[in-house]
């Protein structure tokens, strides 16, 4: 309206010249709407975690803006070696450098390395050139035409370093290095009302104090037909930069910025939108979680996804278990294959709740297994496991049997069947998978179901097709053999309620060898067993976990008191290279024991008759593996390794 | 930097959204963050020096600084403070007042006091949003902190099935 109503005030070649003016702005957004826009990358914002995603090619970047300093990738592997940027501004500008499809550009500030990303290969070039020590602000601006960028850095004495790279079909070759003085300074604002000549194109809005550019306008040059300035306008003190462009490139910077204002709208929208609870950084949440209860914290997870994910991250249990109950984690308790360990181990531990989850014992006869099912992440439903088999009837402890022993498992589509209100338990059927470390895929192997009554009570049904379970098992030679006694038959499976044999509650002696925990290995030879190893009152002892028909599980069998004896180089008395001496498969440590402790162990015969304690010797051979050796018997050897992940459980 | 000039010079303090700030040494030493910063830089006193707080803006940080000024002279808790029992009902009634901001502001609060590293702040902060959550159930405290529960009814089955042993 003002516009016409001034017209006839005006003369004439003005009048022509703002007629020409709408008439590019119709041809820009004919451009805009029209044309062939290059494709906006996908982009997701995530509110929540103040996030925004975006798609480029098969590549997603994602980028945050409350935390700057962290730049993820995701989805593809081969862009983790993503630098941490470590500006806010450079943020913007990654979303800047995005307008490209197949070319993206983004800087890294600390030695001004140009990324880009071609054809879904990360190239990068460095730009020494520029000085960034006494720079206060660095940029990298859009793409002014199809094969050219800008990085500009502006330094104290704004003064503008400014630097044009040509984008090859696939690397940035840097074309132009050149200084601008930059003074006298564009008056600041005025330019924006004084705009009868000057069309601000595009306004961008931008993240306060990003210090980009603010206003871009794009004008001809009237000497020149066809060719065109570009002016980018900088907030307050900063300067004007023109460029010259020709028609083509004029016209594609402008389809850039078209998408460059949406972007940048919506990270200033994005900065703009003030903090919600579930925003905060998961560092943050968990200092709030230590002043709750953990009942608090699994409240919170069922609040919604995005505070499931963060209230189930498996650090932040580690850390609830560091601060809030002062536990010091041993550095050999790292066991990182299994999701949720410490999470299940403060419930556990502290709060004496069972969820299936957790290590169970299933005496599947001539089978016990030890089957610890955690829960990962990746599915809600899906459970993930370590099976711990474990032959009663193997007649030696081979190395056959140590290494293939333990299986783990995949379980997906874990679905459940529930009785009547209250009357729990409910059926599991899981498909499980066995793991690709013993097969190449994983195979479905669709017959394993577990049944639990109660959650805490503590028994449960586990059934499964024997076959099905063979295959499980692995390669045991054996396997096939005992196939047919196996058929048809019901497994009684109960959970180890490990905080029953809580360590916690024997003191740990100042000095010692042996780490605490859960042992496997054998007795005399006969049987794998599992051992809970701990110290109590000057001794060490021995508890056995799984039973077997000469002692239940749950007794002692062995104690040494735990009081070195000095070992001289002879002291091992078997000599296993002697032919006949001995069925182990394994290599016993016998030349390196650290330590030897006289103690005794506990035979019995079948279903725990005359249990009877036998004088011998335990020998350490290192902080996690000993032998006891029984002084009327030399023969009877058992030899025990610590499980790291399973003691982790205690 | 002597102890001196950390008890009686000024510094200045840009915000993320461009405001300068002048505060005292002696209040702003509650930032473990910005205490480092002046002992490792050797800022003078007087200089022009001005330190850029990209994650605060000058609302919260005129927050923060009005809180450390009420507190420049706690005494500071010793470091195994750290294996204290964690209490919730201890909190001032100086900050209780301080911190009736809306939640937005006190999750700003948080960050900024976390950023700056005022253990005092942060744990004040944190306390009392723990308290916004005790003992509510789920949907308490999606109501809290407006919440939208994302979750379909399937997967809120399996979820309330998953924690089924917590609720007795």
């Amino acid at each position: 309206m003002g516009k016409l109503q001034q017209k006839s005030s005006l003369d004439i070649p003005i009048l022509i010249f703002i007629i020409s003016l709408i008439c590019l702005m119709i041809s820009f957004l004919l451009l805009a709407l029209h044309v062939h826009l290059v494709p906006l990358p996908a982009w997701e914002l995530n509110h929540k975690w103040n996030r925004l995603t975006m798609g480029l090619g098969e590549q997603t970047f994602c980028l945050s803006s409350q935390y700057p300093t962290d730049l993820y990738s995701q989805c593809n592997p081969s862009f983790n070696i993503f630098p941490k940027l470590q500006t806010p501004q450079t943020l913007a500008f990654l979303v800047k450098a995005k307008i490209r499809i197949d070319k993206s550009l983004f800087l890294k500030r600390d030695n001004l390395t140009l990324f880009s990303c071609f054809n879904r290969r990360l190239v990068a070039t460095d730009i020494d050139s520029l000085s960034i020590a006494e720079s206060t602000y660095f940029s990298i601006s859009i793409s002014l035409s199809s094969s050219q960028i800008l990085a500009y850095n502006i330094a104290e004495d704004n003064n503008i370093d400014l630097c044009v790279g040509v984008i090859s079909t696939d690397e940035v070759v840097i074309k132009h290095f050149q200084k601008l003085d930059t003074n006298p300074r564009p008056p600041k604002c005025e330019l924006l009302h004084d705009t009868a000549d000057l069309l601000p194109l595009l306004p961008l809005i931008l993240h306060n104090n990003t210090s980009m550019c603010e206003f871009v306008r794009i004008q001809p040059i009237p000497q020149a037909s066809n060719n065109w300035e570009l002016s980018l306008l900088f907030k307050d003190a900063f300067p004007l930069i023109n460029l010259s462009l020709t028609e083509q490139d004029k016209n594609y910077a402008i389809k850039h910025l078209v998408m460059m204002s949406l972007l940048l709208s919506l990270l200033a929208l994005m900065a703009s939108r003030s903090i919600e609870f579930p925003d905060l950084h998961p560092d943050l949440l968990l200092k709030i979680f230590v002043y709750t209860t953990l009942r608090d914290v699994i409240s919170l997870s069922r609040c919604c996804k995005q505070l499931y994910r963060t209230c189930n991250i498996d650090l932040l249990w580690k850390y609830i278990l560091i601060y809030r109950y002062n536990y010091k984690i041993h550095h050999t308790h790292i066991f990182l294959r299994i999701d949720f360990l410490y999470k299940y181990f403060v419930l556990r531990h502290y709060c004496h709740v069972y969820p299936i989850v957790g290590l169970w014992l299933i005496q599947l006869s001539p089978y016990n297994i030890v089957m610890q099912i955690s829960q990962s992440d990746t599915m809600l439903y899906a459970l993930k496991g370590v099976m711990y088999y474990l032959d009663a009837n193997s007649d030696r402890l081979s190395n056959h049997v140590s290494s293939h022993n333990i299986a783990s498992f995949r379980v997906y589509q874990c679905t459940s069947s529930e009785s009547e209100e209250g009357e729990i338990p409910s059926t599991y059927e899981f498909t499980v998978l066995t793991d690709e470390h013993y097969y190449d895929q994983f195979k479905p192997c669709n017959e394993f179901e577990l049944h639990y009554s109660k959650p805490g009570s503590g028994s449960v049904v586990c059934s499964m097709n024997y076959f099905k379970f063979l295959e499980l098992v692995g390669k045991d030679p054996y396997a096939r053999e005992r196939l047919a006694r196996l058929q048809g038959r019901k497994a009684i499976a109960r959970p180890i309620l490990v905080s029953k044999l809580s360590l916690k509650k024997y003191n740990l002696p100042s000095q010692y060898i042996l780490l605490p925990g859960i042992y496997k290995g054998t007795f005399s030879a006969e049987t794998f067993q599992l051992t809970l190893v701990y110290y109590h009152e000057g001794w060490i002892y021995c508890k056995k976990l799984t039973g077997d028909i000469l002692i239940p599980g749950g007794k002692l069998i062995l104690k040494a008191l735990h009081n070195n004896i000095k070992l001289s180089s002879d002291s091992f008395p078997l000599d296993l290279s002697a032919e006949g001496n001995y069925r182990f498969d394994i290599d016993l440590p016998v030349d390196k024991f650290v330590a030897c402790y006289k103690g005794e162990s506990q035979l019995a015969l079948k279903g725990f008759l005359y249990p009877n304690p036998c004088p011998g010797k335990m020998y350490i051979a290192n902080k996690d593996s000993f032998v006891f050796v029984t002084e009327d018997n030399w023969l009877n050897v058992s030899y025990f390794t610590r499980c790291s992940e399973l003691s982790m459980l205690l | 930097m002597t102890e001196a000039t950390l008890t009686s010079g000024q510094i200045k303090l840009e915000s993320s959204d461009g405001e300068t700030v002048t505060v005292p040494l002696n209040v702003i030493k509650l930032s473990a963050t910005i205490k480092t910063m002046i002992e490792d830089l050797g800022i003078e006193e007087d200089n022009d020096d001005v330190v850029p707080l990209p994650n605060v803006t000058h609302v919260i940080l005129n927050k923060v600084i009005f809180w450390c000024d009420h507190h420049k002279d706690d005494i500071q808790p010793s470091e195994d403070d750290d294996n204290k029992e964690k209490r919730v009902d201890d909190i001032d009634p100086w900050d209780k007042e301080f911190l009736k901001v809306d939640q937005g502001t006190l999750f700003e609060l948080i960050q900024a006091a976390n950023y700056l590293d005022i253990k005092g702040l942060l744990d004040v902060t944190c306390k009392t949003v723990a308290n916004m959550i005790r003992g509510k159930t789920p949907e308490e405290i999606r109501k809290t902190f407006n919440i939208k529960n994302d979750f379909t009814p399937e997967e809120e089955e399996q979820i309330r099935k998953e924690n089924a042993w917590c609720e007795e």
